[in-house]
Parts: structure tokens; C-alpha cells; sequence
């Protein structure tokens, strides 16, 4: 009976992946396929399957002013809102981690707030917000918001990280003559090395391609690809926006594979 | 340097983890404060080690208050459960940390590490990371770790908790060489009695966040003090009576709920209610009506119950005749003299005046 039961759980596991490998492929993956396969593409039109294989439209992405200005802000911000999000993220979470009293709670949930708001309605009061302290659209408001969108995904995974610690790392490391400065340097922060990694990672990539927030700070001399992508495709349609996609998903793709390189995604949110 | 507790206390909210406690470990010595968990034992060294401030009371060492510096001003060592090794570190690098946080130059650092790596016959290990290591080479690192900075006092927290019984063993005998060595006033907290004894010159029982009971390991185990200590160290015969008179340093017990009167050294007021240990290792087993019960020899008969093969000993369970209470008797094959009962077997057990003890309130 049992084995049977076994069995059928097995079956039924193993439809369930099927299942989820099937979709993953079909309304994921092949999308991307055809949009980098557009990219190659010599027509003048987006149309698929393409007819014969040519560069063109990489060539128009790089010759072309706004794409090239938009990726430079992209990426600045993206590095920039990260760094700013750790600085900000890493103390609270040390904070909120270790703490016993009870407005810890409230704390660690209202850094979590931005992720469970709109980005549209959060994007929209920004740009009040800030308008009225004279920022307005510019770089500076950028990072601010994207600062904010950032914060979360690192108070997130760096309490997470810091819970599982034992303190008792911390407490040896006191014994042991070190003072809180150098406990934190020398052994907290190696520990949750694993944490802020995973963290900057999520921030990153999340203001990487940013789109509803960037919208309300897009202005001439700062604006990110993916809002220059949008007013380009409202435009004109052709094969330079598959173009830019794919310069985007390789650059996304580098990233984690630094990552990987350097620390390996499977040690990301799991303690070492 | 010598370590004095004066006074200490604290509570948890409405929880008085720890009653004002005085204790004074001389220095050199090693003082095991054993008990159950929540008996105050580790809030006592997580108080002197700084992780916990006391609500009131002072710890002094070498008769300096240390109350209120930060557990890194202390100069202590300590070895914890889990040894936390810094995992991110090699054995060289963990053994080194206190010694740079104390401003060694490189030269000291490398000779006090590889001496203390030596101490605990890790020579050659020291590339080694904790991940690779077992429990035991990493206990000895953490080890090493506490006494390379010469610490004023060694606080032992549950120090062979995580390691398996054999090497547990010889650990404590290895722990015990090297703190004799070293001469380095210890603090051991445990919750296993045969560390306490093995290991500490003074061991002191706690409960509920007391003190009951501070002495040599043999002096505690053979006289406790309490009910409570008579049981928790080791296993204990305990018989409710009445004193009914008190001479010469013998009192007269008469037995709850039997005819017997027996004899223990000791004194105590007469008429009054007591409770009287005997551990099972000093109980004698005879041929029933083959002790007489004459005043002094203690006779009490009963039946064999249970009996288990402990290797270096016999357990027999003995059900006593009047009351159905249940004694307990370990007696070693020199101790049997021949005589093996068996289950449903009746018995007479006795034991000497000076073999029992009479517990207080």
C-alpha cells in the first residue's frame, strides 16, 4: 500500500515537472529565443523566422545616441542604487536580526513595505515627493527611487542570513579581545558575506531593468534603457529593439556569471 | 589569578534565573558548576564572561571588579559548545585572532600559535579549515584558540557536549592535564556529573538558580547536602523516616512504613522527619536471615524485581517487603561474594551507618 502510494506520489512529481519544463520552454524561453533570433535578423521589420543572418541592428544599437546614453545610466544606477541599498540594508538587517525587542518586527516589515507596493503608485508619489524637494526628474531622484526598490531584497536576505548565524561567532570573537568594530569587519560581515552577495544581486538586476519607477524620472540627460526601449518601440518597430534586448540579457547574463564566477550562485541564500 | 563571585543576580522578566551567588575559585583551580538546564548555571558564566550584565553583584577577578568593561576588556578565554570556529579561518588563523587583537608581532603570533597547536597535539594542522576537521581536532583548536592569550580565566561552556561518549572520556582527562599545566583558574559548566567529577577540585550543584552545594567531587557525591543533590549526582536509595534519637554522632532512623530501625552516621535533632540517602554501590546483598539486623547492620528484605548487566557491575532492582518501595543495588562481583539471585529471589540488602547519609529540608 505504501509503496504504491510512493509510487503515485513519484508519478505524480514527476508529470508536475514535466509540466513545468514544458511552460518554462514554451511561454519563456522560446519568446526570448525569437527575440534574440529577430535581433540577427536583415529585414528592415520584425518578422520571424528571419530570412538570412546579419549584425545591422547591433550596429544601429551602437551608433544609436540614446540607446548607448540610456545603458550607461542603467548601468551607473544600477551599480550606484545597489551600493547605496547595501550601505542602508546591511546595518538594519544587522540591527533587526540580533534584536529582541519587539518594534524589530515592525522594523524588518516596514523595510519590506516597498516590495509588496506598486511600483506605479510608489514610482508616481516619488515624483510628488521629490518634485516638491526640487530633485524632480533627474539622476539624483532616479537613485533615490531606486535606492528605495533596492533596500528590501537586502534586508531580506541579510536577516535571513544573520538569524542563522549562532551568536555565538560574535561572542568568541569579543572573548577573543575584539572590540564591536572589529568583530563586525573580521567576523560578522565575512559571515553574511553569502547574504549581501545574494542581496546586491536581486537589487541589481531589479533596477537593471527597471521600468514602471524609471518611467516618472526619464528626463533628457537621464534616462534608462528600458524607458529609451519603450519611447524607441512607441515609435518605430524594427529589429534594433531585439538588438538592445539581447546587449541587455548578455549584460544581465554577465553579471551572474561574475557572480558565479567568483562565489557560485549555490552558495547564495544558503548559509555557508 | 583567582575569580570571586560576589553576590551576583539576575532575572529574565518575572524569571529569577540566578539568586544572589557567592562563589571564590582560587587560583589555578577548576570549579564545575553542574546542574540541570535552567539551573542558572550558564547565566552565571555568560555573566562573567560579560554577555550578560548582572542585576546586581560584582565579579572580581585577581580582586579587580570586571562588572562593567566589555567582554573584550576581560582577558578570559572561553571554549563553547559548539567550538565556534570562525569558519571563514583556517586552525592558523582562529588560534591567531585573539593574539592580533592583542597587537602581537607577526614573529609572536607564529611561535604562540604553533606552541599552543602543539599543546593540543594539532601540530600541522594549522592549513587546515574547521569543515575538514572532526568534532574532536575541532574542540582541540577551540582549545588552543582560548589558551593562546594566557587568559586570567578559562570559562568552559558544556565544553564536550557535542563529542561521543568514548572521546568525551579522554578529552576530559586531556583537558584536565593541560589546565594543571597551564595552572589556569577554569570555569567548567556542565550538565554531565561525571564531568563535574572527573574534572573539577570543586563542584558546585545548582538549582533553580541556587547554589546548593559547594565541594570536593568525592565530598559531594559521598555527603550531599539535599535531596535533590543525591539524585542528580549519580543515583540515589531514598528513605523517608523519622530520628528517634540522636548519640555519638549516630542517629536512629525508624523507616517509614517499617519495622526496621536504622543507624546513620551523622546527627540531627531527634523526633524529627528526615530523608536519608544510600547510593546503590554501598548497599550489601545477602541470603535473606543471613544478616541479623542487629542495631547497626541496617537489614531491610525484599524481593528481586530487575536485574541488568552493566559490565563492571550488576544493577538489581529490589522491591522491599513492607513498603513496595523500590531500592536500587550496583554491586560488583567481589561485592556479590558468590550469591546471585534471581528475579522473584527474596533478599536481605544492608548498609553501613557511614554509608548513609542524612539529607536536609
Amino acid at each position: 500500500m505504501r509503496h504504491g502510494a510512493d509510487r503515485m506520489v513519484d508519478a505524480v512529481s514527476g508529470a508536475a515537472l514535466l509540466g513545468f519544463v514544458v511552460v518554462f520552454v514554451v511561454f519563456l524561453l522560446a519568446p526570448i529565443l525569437v527575440v534574440v533570433a529577430v535581433a540577427f535578423s536583415s529585414l528592415g521589420y520584425v518578422a520571424f523566422p528571419i530570412p538570412s543572418l546579419s549584425l545591422r541592428w547591433f550596429v544601429r544599437v551602437l551608433t544609436y545616441e540614446p540607446f548607448l546614453d540610456g545603458l550607461r545610466v542603467s548601468a551607473e544606477l544600477a551599480f550606484a542604487s545597489t551600493a547605496l541599498a547595501a550601505l542602508i540594508g546591511v546595518p538594519a538587517a544587522l540591527a533587526i536580526g540580533r534584536s529582541s525587542r519587539p518594534w524589530a518586527q515592525g522594523m524588518a516589515a516596514f523595510l519590506l513595505s516597498p516590495v509588496s507596493m506598486p511600483l506605479i503608485v510608489l514610482g508616481y508619489s516619488l515624483l510628488f515627493y521629490l518634485s516638491v524637494l526640487g530633485l524632480g526628474a533627474s539622476f539624483a531622484s532616479l537613485l533615490i527611487a531606486h535606492t528605495v526598490i533596492g533596500v528590501p531584497y537586502l534586508v531580506r536576505t541579510v536577516t535571513g542570513i544573520y538569524r542563522s548565524i549562532p551568536p555565538d561567532y560574535e561572542e568568541a570573537s569579543a572573548i577573543l579581545g575584539a572590540g564591536r568594530l572589529a568583530s563586525l569587519f573580521l567576523v560578522t560581515l565575512p559571515l553574511i558575506r553569502p547574504g549581501i552577495f545574494a542581496g546586491c544581486l536581486f537589487a541589481f538586476l531589479i533596477s537593471f531593468d527597471n521600468l514602471p519607477i524609471s518611467y516618472f524620472f526619464g528626463s533628457a540627460d537621464a534616462s534608462t534603457l528600458p524607458v529609451v526601449m519603450l519611447s524607441y518601440m512607441q515609435s518605430q518597430f524594427d529589429p534594433a529593439i531585439a538588438a538592445i534586448s539581447t546587449v541587455q540579457m548578455v549584460l544581465a547574463m554577465i553579471v551572474l556569471l561574475v557572480v558565479e564566477r567568483f562565489y557560485g550562485l549555490r552558495r547564495i541564500g544558503a548559509p555557508a | 589569578m583567582d575569580l570571586t563571585l560576589d553576590g551576583i543576580c539576575k532575572s529574565f522578566g518575572a524569571v529569577q534565573a540566578l539568586q544572589p551567588l557567592h562563589l571564590s575559585v582560587p587560583s589555578g583551580s577548576l570549579v564545575g558548576l553542574l546542574g540541570p538546564s535552567g539551573c542558572g548555571k550558564t547565566t552565571t558564566l555568560r555573566i562573567i564572561a560579560g554577555f550578560e550584565q548582572a542585576d546586581a553583584g560584582r565579579v572580581l577577578v585577581g580582586g579587580t571588579d570586571m562588572s562593567n568593561l566589555a567582554p573584550n576588556r576581560r582577558r578570559l578565554g572561553m571554549v563553547f559548545q559548539n567550538y565556534s570556529l570562525f569558519p571563514h579561518m583556517n586552525v592558523f588563523d582562529n588560534v591567531a585572532f585573539g593574539l592580533r587583537r592583542a597587537g602581537c608581532n607577526r614573529a609572536e603570533v607564529a611561535s604562540r600559535v604553533a606552541q599552543a597547536l602543539e599543546m593540543v597535539r594539532l601540530s600541522g594542522f594549522a592549513e587546515r579549515w574547521p569543515s575538514q576537521m572532526s568534532g574532536g581536532q575541532q574542540q582541540r583548536v577551540a582549545l588552543a584558540r582560548s589558551i593562546v592569550t594566557r587568559p586570567a580565566v578559562l570559562l568552559l561552556d558544556e565544553p564536550l557536549g557535542a563529542l561521543d561518549k568514548n572521546l568525551r572520556e579522554s578529552m576530559q582527562f586531556e583537558l584536565r592535564q593541560l589546565q594543571r599545566l597551564l595552572v589556569i583558574t577554569t570555569v567548567l559548566v556542565t550538565h554531565d556529573q561525571e564531568e563535574a567529577l572527573t574534572m573539577a577540585d570543586q563542584v558546585a550543584v545548582m538549582h533553580d538558580g541556587r547554589l546548593l552545594q559547594l565541594g570536593a567531587p568525592d565530598a559531594v557525591y559521598n555527603r550531599p547536602c539535599s535531596r535533590f543533590v543525591a539524585e542528580f549526582l549519580g543515583t540515589s536509595n531514598i528513605f523517608r523516616g523519622a530520628a528517634v534519637s540522636a548519640s555519638g554522632g549516630r542517629v536512629a532512623v525508624r523507616l517509614q512504613g517499617m519495622d526496621a530501625v536504622v543507624h546513620v552516621a551523622g546527627d540531627t535533632a531527634a523526633q524529627s522527619a528526615v530523608e536519608i540517602a544510600v547510593r546503590p554501590e554501598r548497599m550489601v546483598m545477602r541470603h535473606p536471615g543471613t544478616i541479623s539486623g542487629a542495631p547497626g547492620e541496617n537489614a531491610l528484605s525484599g524481593e528481586v524485581t530487575g536485574l541488568v548487566f552493566r559490565g563492571s557491575y550488576r544493577a538489581f532492582q529490589i522491591r522491599i517487603e513492607s513498603t513496595g518501595q523500590i531500592v536500587f543495588a550496583y554491586l560488583a562481583p567481589q561485592a556479590r561474594e558468590g550469591f546471585e539471585p534471581e528475579m522473584g529471589q527474596k533478599v536481605s540488602l544492608s548498609f553501613t551507618p557511614q554509608d548513609a547519609v542524612i539529607l536536609g529540608a
